[in-house]
């Protein structure tokens, strides 16, 4: 449990007493889900795992990261979305030290950061690599040491975090023995190693296959459920969308988006339909109703214009074919992201 | 340094210790280097003794008395064995013949000395590969020597009275340094020996050990190795912990290569006297000046190594920087075989002081006994201080062009890099 967290929960205690009750650990994500909730409606700020207020860093003039600032909740995965060069791998960086923000601030656990906060932060890098020649097993022992852990309780681990990756018989080779597969688990061993509070992960997903990715999904939940913070970065937005409570979309540098994935579809989806019909040989933009259409076999998804009329919509497209199914259709986050993206261009 | 920050050192400095004292490489350098040297040394020697027949050589004289003179000479010349044959008749057709079978390699060469060479002193020696600067001149001394007995015995010495007008004279050769008191110079060959042993082990050692740390760095950097262990190390911690495992690994190999050279010189002093040994030996204050200014020069290099390796993306683009730094060790070495002989000169002091020179220089100047108390205080001082500057810059340069891939960087830009750390 995170500093900050004791002190928030005997104050929300008195408040909250039916949310938090003195159970087992295995509660502890449901409970922290139901606090976020809460707390937004008592207004009350969860603490945060980390938090960025206004960074900057520049190399030779050039901007990668402006006056970014973002906050993770403690038990939230938090997914860091951005294209080829927008800055994300410099604010991962920044966020476990490895680079120092020429302005602004970090800080976790509500403190600002200090080298001996990275007892508490597991970093999986995105260039990622080993000593190739390396003992495996060594290899861990080693890197657990240095993050602090006797050698007994680093071996414990290494055979714990082994055998749920399904690695443990690989432990005896050498790196350069291992497949691409396998030598990106012994990597995201490599940063739970110490069991840190907070994961960040730049690009966890690149280069494993599906069945891999599905194991590291599972991984990750089954950390979130343990209370653990996690943040990544990623483009693969179905990624994203089925395992993060919020993200943040920056591009050159800059947040352009920023919130609960939930909310944001509502932000940006509240004014698509999907239509199913039958009778209609084309779909009919009276008084020029619809903004935009993507066609289909008898289907046809529709984006209402602003000032336009969802119910007037379906009035008029009930007079010309008949309507099996209409129902308001979600964005996905590549969309909104390419939207985002794209409004933050024309800006 | 706080505690966890040495923790992880000393973590590093074990694991680049114990990987790479585990190595083939390791092994095969410390027992080839020595074997080398062994081999080379022993070599020519063993050519010369063993492996190859008496060569043949005719000395034509007129004279009889000279010719057995040389003959003899020959037999106990230092440049390989010979069998000399020797004619008497000095003709023209007898030096064609000998010619020609000297183009046939039938024999080794001829020494031609008729009448009026034996007059005028004027020898002539044909052979197919001729002699080397050593080789004429330990011939024209062996030859100057034969004559000599043989013009004393023509006035009718006696050839112990010959031996007697020829005994050699003893020279001894007192210094007031504390290194070269000795007799007959067999000390001062010690120093030499000694000297060049010192120097050619400290400029390997210093290069290589050095060019290892570098390797290091890259290796981390170029397996992207770097970014996971500055998560959990400071970038001092372990710049510092790279350069000090394989600063110990160094040791360890120059020592082995003390306790071989030791037990062979022992070795040698059973078989061929105990004068051997105590003249190759140091004191033991000499080499703990020596072993401090290796330690020294290992400091200051390997940082500087260390740089490189964190500012380039491989071996190939440090390599001109690397030749940059090799280049102070180069003419370190030059200059200490320069001014061997004048080890007390204004120069040879100015140049034992400056920081990239002193480890060479220093030694050359300690063994040789030319190095007061107070010139080895300042340069450890100043070896000092220019140590915690390369560190420091190092230390900077470390920080930012670990994490520096892609394109290779300008002197201008590992400049600006000092401004970012």
């Amino acid at each position: 449990m995170g500093p900050g967290r004791s002190r928030l929960r005997s104050s929300l205690d008195s408040i909250l007493p039916s949310v938090y009750p003195e159970s087992g650990a295995d509660d502890r994500a449901h409970q922290m889900s139901l606090l976020r909730s809460r707390s937004r409606w008592l207004r009350i700020d969860l603490m945060r795992a980390l938090e960025l207020k206004f960074v900057c860093k520049s190399y030779d003039g050039v901007v990668a990261v402006d006056r970014l600032s973002l906050a993770i909740s403690e038990g939230c995965i938090y997914g860091l979305l951005g294209t080829n060069g927008a800055g994300k791998t410099t604010v991962l960086r920044m966020m476990v030290g490895v680079l120092i923000p020429d302005h602004g601030g970090v800080c976790i656990f509500g403190e600002p950061f200090e080298r001996r906060h990275l007892k508490m932060i597991g970093y999986l890098p995105e260039e990622r690599g080993l000593y190739r020649k390396a003992k495996i097993g060594e290899l861990l022992l080693y890197l657990g040491e240095l993050k602090g852990l006797g050698r007994s309780t680093t071996q414990h681990r290494i055979m714990e975090l082994a055998e749920r990756l399904g690695i443990d018989a690989a432990l005896t080779q050498r790196i350069e023995e291992l497949s691409k597969g396998m030598e990106q688990k012994i990597q995201l061993l490599t940063a739970m190693i110490h069991d840190p509070q907070l994961l960040i992960l730049d690009e966890p997903f690149a280069g494993l296959d599906p069945l891999n990715s599905a194991l590291l999904m599972e991984l990750l939940l089954e950390l979130k459920r343990t209370g653990r913070t996690i943040l990544f970065s990623s483009h693969r937005m179905d990624r994203v969308e089925r395992l993060c409570d919020e993200i943040c979309l920056i591009n050159h540098g800059r947040s352009v988006l920023q919130g609960g994935v939930t909310e944001l579809k509502e932000r940006f989806g509240g004014r698509r339909v999907r239509l199913v019909y039958r009778g209609g040989a084309r779909v009919p933009n009276k008084d020029g109703l619809i903004e935009s259409c993507r066609l289909g076999d008898d289907m046809v998804e529709l984006r209402v214009g602003p000032d336009e009329d969802a119910q007037e919509l379906l009035r008029t497209l009930a007079a010309s074919a008949t309507i099996v199914s209409y129902e308001t259709v979600e964005p996905s986050l590549e969309e909104i992201f390419i939207e985002a993206v794209g409004t933050h261009h024309a800006v | 340094m706080p505690f966890e920050e040495l923790r992880a050192l000393w973590l590093v400095l074990r694991r680049e210790y114990v990987e790479r004292v585990k190595s083939f490489s390791f092994l095969a350098s410390t027992v080839a280097a020595p074997a080398l040297c062994l081999a080379l040394a022993a070599t020519p020697a063993l050519f010369a003794s063993r492996l190859s027949a008496p060569r043949h050589i005719v000395v034509v004289c007129s004279a009889p008395e000279p010719a057995r003179q040389i003959a003899d000479a020959f037999h106990h010349w230092g440049l390989g064995h010979y069998r000399a044959e020797i004619l008497t008749a000095a003709t023209p057709q007898e030096r064609d013949k000998l010619t020609s079978m000297v183009r046939q390699s039938r024999i080794e060469g001829f020494l031609w000395l008729d009448n009026a060479a034996l007059a005028s002193g004027h020898v002539v020696y044909v052979s197919r590969s001729g002699l080397d600067t050593l080789g004429r001149e330990s011939l024209r001394s062996m030859i100057y020597r034969a004559l000599i007995r043989a013009r004393l015995a023509t006035h009718g010495l006696t050839p112990s009275a010959i031996d007697l007008s020829l005994q050699p004279i003893s020279l001894d050769l007192i210094s007031l340094r504390a290194a070269t008191v000795g007799k007959d110079g067999s000390d001062g060959v010690a120093v030499i020996v000694v000297t060049v042993a010192i120097i050619t082990i400290l400029e390997m050692s210093l290069l290589s050990y050095g060019i290892i740390v570098m390797r290091s760095v890259l290796e981390d950097k170029t397996s992207r190795m770097v970014e996971i262990l500055l998560c959990s190390v400071t970038p001092r911690a372990l710049m510092a912990g790279k350069v000090l495992g394989v600063g110990g690994l160094s040791l360890t190999q120059v020592l082995i290569w003390a306790a071989i050279a030791a037990g062979g010189v022992t070795a040698a002093g059973r078989i061929l006297g105990t004068g051997l040994v105590s003249s190759l030996t140091l004191g033991r204050g000499s080499l703990a000046m020596f072993a401090l200014f290796y330690v020294l020069g290992y400091l200051f290099y390997s940082s500087l190594y260390a740089a490189l390796g964190a500012a380039f993306n491989t071996a190939d683009e440090a390599q001109y920087w690397s030749f940059i730094l090799t280049l102070p060790l180069l003419f370190a070495g030059m200059a200490a075989w320069s001014l061997f002989e004048q080890a007390d000169s204004a120069i040879a002091v100015a140049l034992s002081l400056l920081p990239p020179l002193a480890p060479v220089m220093m030694s050359m100047r300690i063994a040789v006994g030319a190095a007061p108390s107070w010139q080895i205080g300042l340069a450890f001082a100043l070896m000092a201080a220019a140590i915690c500057a390369a560190w420091a810059l190092s230390a900077r340069i470390y920080r930012v062009g670990t994490l520096m891939y892609g394109k290779k960087p300008s002197l201008r830009e590992i400049t600006r890099w000092l401004r970012y750390a």
